[in-house]
């Protein structure tokens, strides 16, 4: 694979946010994603969604394993973004749920393009039911990527070590 | 430190936490807590039932509960929400008691001289090994490369036990505007995620400001990003790490890089 160095912005102008959340990433998920960001000429902005326990203050940093995943996640992306000369803008946000998290990602973020990971059994992801709400409230072009068929392929996920 | 002294039962934390477990009944404060804030919007509500009932009133609803009844649910309540923020406060203290032991440690230490004799540890010099409490301060841009450095700061702090303080020095009279408003912005959530201290402070000098910072603050860390490629006659001058070297002496200085481009090194 040739390395194309990292760059800071697109030429484009486009931004595709990429919301993920628990310890893994599916690498077929990660390279459809980075393929498509590479086609329009995008800027990725991958974002983890951290969730904070109802014992302790929304304010409060996130539980320190849940920030290590997302650390570890964020840093393999950048790197396999780099490979594919895709520039990328990491993002980690915090809420009581996932969809909580979600909500304030949309609220803060400009994007293009949204592309949601569904959950599967071999690689976290975004419940059915969050999928349908997110394209209820979302505003712009929705993409939800389900990493693997369900046909007993061979199962890969990228983990935050 | 001894098991005592990290108690979090200590007559000093308690007193703090019983004190915090009460201001923390501040509608404000407790709303970013849905749960404790329904159950203390409950007690006030049961509250004033018992209220009307003890001046001769119907209960709320129009039950037909006793008054003694109506004050049983509501202390009920009440203890709910002061002991929820009393745990809460309690885990606040604790993590500031480390932190004050950490620092009274220096004062407290005697350190044995290699060269002979005594001396408490805050008295130590440069000339001899100092054990203090690391702390981190990441300088930062409001551009997209400073999230990684601040993720990077932050697993440098987890590995020393350190605190970590981020540092954006910004132009005097020029507050970043458009897309690096936006940068900051997300620098500072991610500074609220990890849990890390978020400094602006106003400075023409970017070294001069960083090392009256780091002196302020106690930092033994200093982590930057890859400096900008120096051009025209800056090619000439001093480096931003050679500065930060010269301006905080004792200090590490660690340059982070962006591991995404190990494989071009390798071409």
């Amino acid at each position: 694979v040739r390395a194309r160095g990292p760059r800071e912005d697109a030429a484009s102008g486009r931004r595709i946010l990429f919301p993920f959340l628990g310890s893994t990433v599916s690498h077929a998920t990660l390279d459809s994603t980075l393929r498509f960001a590479r086609a329009q000429d995008a800027l990725l902005v991958p974002a983890y969604l951290a969730t904070i326990p109802h014992h302790l203050s929304l304010d409060s940093p996130a539980p320190v394993r849940e920030s290590e995943s997302a650390v570890a996640l964020l840093e393999l992306i950048e790197q396999l973004a780099a490979r594919e000369g895709v520039p990328v803008d990491s993002r980690i946000e915090r809420g009581r749920t996932p969809r909580h998290a979600l909500t304030a990602l949309l609220d803060n973020e400009r994007y293009d393009t949204l592309v949601v990971p569904a959950k599967t059994s071999a690689s976290d992801g975004f419940d059915p039911a969050d999928i349908a709400w997110l394209l209820e409230r979302a505003p712009g072009e929705v993409l939800v990527l389900r990493p693997e068929p369900a046909t007993g392929a061979p199962r890969r996920s990228a983990a935050a070590t | 430190m001894t098991k005592e002294a990290q108690s979090v039962f200590r007559p000093e934390v308690l007193r703090t936490a019983l004190i915090g477990s009460l201001t923390k009944l501040d509608p404000r404060v407790q709303v970013r807590n849905p749960v404790m804030f329904v159950v203390e919007v409950g007690a006030a509500i049961t509250t004033i039932g018992w209220l009307i009932q003890a001046f001769g009133g119907e209960p709320l609803g129009g039950g037909d509960e006793p008054a003694w009844y109506t004050f049983t649910v509501a202390a009920w309540l009440w203890l709910t929400v002061i002991f929820a923020n009393l745990a809460e406060a309690l885990a606040e203290g604790r993590g500031k008691a480390q932190a004050q032991a950490l620092r009274a440690m220096r004062s407290e230490t005697i350190a044995r001289l290699a060269y002979g004799g005594e001396k408490p540890a805050s008295e130590l010099t440069d000339e001899a090994p100092q054990a203090l409490a690391e702390r981190v301060l990441a300088l930062i841009t409001p551009k997209p490369p400073s999230q990684r450095l601040v993720r990077r700061a932050w697993r440098s702090a987890q590995r020393l036990g350190a605190e970590l303080d981020l540092l954006y020095v910004q132009p005097p009279g020029a507050p970043p505007r458009g897309d690096e408003r936006e940068q900051l912005e997300a620098l500072r959530r991610l500074a609220s995620v990890l849990g890390a201290a978020f400094i602006v402070e106003e400075g023409d000098d970017l070294v001069a400001t960083a090392a009256r910072v780091a002196a302020e603050r106690g930092t033994t860390y200093v982590l930057i990003g890859r400096p900008e490629p120096r051009t025209g006659l800056r090619r000439f001058g001093e480096s931003l790490p050679d500065r930060l070297l010269r301006k905080l002496p004792g200090v590490d200085v660690r340059i982070v890089a962006d591991r995404s481009r190990r494989l071009e090194g390798m071409r």
